[in-house]
């Protein structure tokens, strides 16, 4: 037989593997909080003061071990967003930083239409209300009216780089 | 240190699916043709460096694979999970040291076995990125709007930005052909302005005495996180860039290739170069043109380590990329020996 004549085979296949991810000391008391009571917190670095929303262990910009909390949200502003079209309806998928905190955190926006979004527009979280600690216990943003609540609210995200 | 040079390069034809091939015959096919272009053998060959994704390949430690296409049995050989572009450091590293004379470098991507946007998906952390739905193109996304608004500029430059991409990729055979449409995508992004996932394969011999001389590198890595980053900026890229210039003694380069997944990168990441207007960028039209997985960051050297060798500019610039939107830059210097 030619090779070049026969039709190329390809077989199909799936892998599908369960994991157990511990989410580590830092990111686990975020979403600990996030799942009991609803609460938003992050990290402030002691050397350089920045706010991380997830919490990291250690700074990202000075790399100091960072243990203060420091309640964050529930508002926060936009700071630029996409549309994602591999679900029905396609959903807003946005950067936000919350008040207080000096990078932004992934999420969505719900209850509102993509063209009435704006980068730099005021949201609050959305919570939801059975909880199991996942980033997912936070339904998304939506809309909020109010003025930022600092003068510090609406710089981009990446602050004390 | 010894001098490293480029004794040859090769790289397939790039297009959206290659049925008639396994991943493994991709590598096979570009090794072969790297040894018929520079008449040598994979006897001659010292030591093997790859680089591949297992997670694009759908299989754990996938370089076993093409060891045997390389002709690695009974040679030392070993893969970086990165762009080819970085394992190109590993690779020039083991001919500075002296320890090996001439080692062959391969990379390959298959977009086409798997789902390209569910693997991205699967590359961001479980914890806070991925259950959010994001994947490359959404992140793109982000960073292209940010780019724009930061800047005050308007969409049409991503347009045009592609434009130009698509025209130089008309002239260059190797690129992947395609239809992409004018429609949004990853808003502000349309489908013209992201960079093809294709199927392709990139090789290099690396030695002594090559017409082209690696003369420099330096490599930078930002944080994972999208939001511990301003996507409008370049990152890390200027940090990268300097340490290649500084380490080759180059100020200013003829000519560059960079990895741009879209065409909102190929702005901001010619700006963090700080490639000024006369610098011909992306000749061959990038990333934008073909972009085959972990083997595009070495295209870009084997782009321009010819454009060099034909006598097209002394020096030039090829950068590669690992991450989502930039989080980790590898930028190589390369100079013809005259």
């Amino acid at each position: 037989m030619n090779p070049e004549q026969v039709e190329p085979v390809a077989v199909e296949g799936r892998i599908r593997i369960p994991y157990r991810w511990p989410a580590g000391r830092a990111a686990g008391t975020f979403l600990s909080l996030l799942a009991a009571e609803g609460r938003l917190v992050g990290l402030r670095c002691p050397t350089c003061r920045r706010v991380a929303v997830p919490p990291t262990a250690r700074c990202n910009s000075c790399r100091a071990a960072c243990e203060e909390q420091v309640p964050v949200g529930p508002g926060g502003s936009v700071t630029t967003w996409t549309l994602s079209r591999r679900t029905s309806p396609p959903q807003i998928l946005a950067l936000v930083r919350l008040d207080g905190a000096d990078t932004a955190l992934l999420h969505r926006l719900i209850g509102l239409k993509p063209e009435d979004v704006r980068s730099g527009m005021r949201v609050e979280a959305v919570f939801e209300k059975d909880r199991r600690g996942s980033i997912l216990d936070l339904a998304g943003f939506r809309p909020a009216p109010a003025e930022p609540p600092s003068a510090s609210a609406g710089k981009p995200a990446g602050g004390a780089r | 240190m010894k001098p490293v040079s480029i004794l040859g390069v090769a790289q397939t034809k790039h297009c959206a699916r290659r049925d008639d091939a396994n991943y493994m015959e991709l590598a096979f096919e570009v090794i072969q043709d790297l040894f018929r272009k520079t008449g040598w053998s994979h006897d001659r060959v010292d030591t093997i460096i790859s680089a591949s994704s297992d997670f694009w390949d759908g299989r754990t430690i996938s370089e076993i694979a093409i060891q045997d296409p390389a002709g690695a049995p009974g040679k030392s050989a070993s893969k970086v999970s990165m762009d080819g572009a970085f394992a190109l450091i590993y690779a020039a590293a083991r001919i500075a040291s002296g320890a090996f004379k001439t080692c062959l470098v391969v990379a390959h991507g298959k977009a086409s076995e798997g789902e390209p946007r569910a693997i991205a998906n699967a590359g961001f952390d479980p914890l806070f990125q991925r259950p959010i739905g994001i994947d490359d193109h959404t992140a793109l996304g982000l960073q292209a709007r940010r780019f724009l608004e930061k800047r005050g500029m308007l969409g049409s430059v991503l347009a045009e930005a592609a434009a130009q991409s698509a025209a130089a990729a008309a002239k260059n055979p190797n690129a992947h052909r395609r239809a992409a449409k004018h429609v949004l995508a990853a808003d502000p992004l349309h489908e013209d302005e992201i960079a093809p996932d294709s199927d392709g394969a990139c090789a290099l011999l690396l030695g002594e005495g090559g017409p082209v001389e690696l003369a420099g590198f330096g490599c930078a890595t930002d944080a994972h996180q999208l939001g511990e980053r301003d996507l409008g900026d370049p990152g890390v890229l200027p940090r990268a860039s300097l340490e290649a210039h500084r380490m080759a003694g180059v100020r200013e380069v003829d000519v560059a290739e960079i990895h741009d997944a879209s065409s909102a990168q190929t702005l901001l990441w010619r700006e963090g170069l700080g490639l000024p207007e006369r610098v011909a960028l992306n000749p061959s039209g990038g990333a934008m043109g073909a972009q085959p997985g972990f083997a595009t960051g070495l295209v870009r050297v084997a782009e321009v380590c010819e454009r060099l060798a034909r006598g097209e500019g002394r020096t030039g610039l090829a950068h590669g990329m690992t991450g989502f939107v930039g989080q980790a830059h590898c930028v190589w210097i390369l100079r013809r020996r005259s």
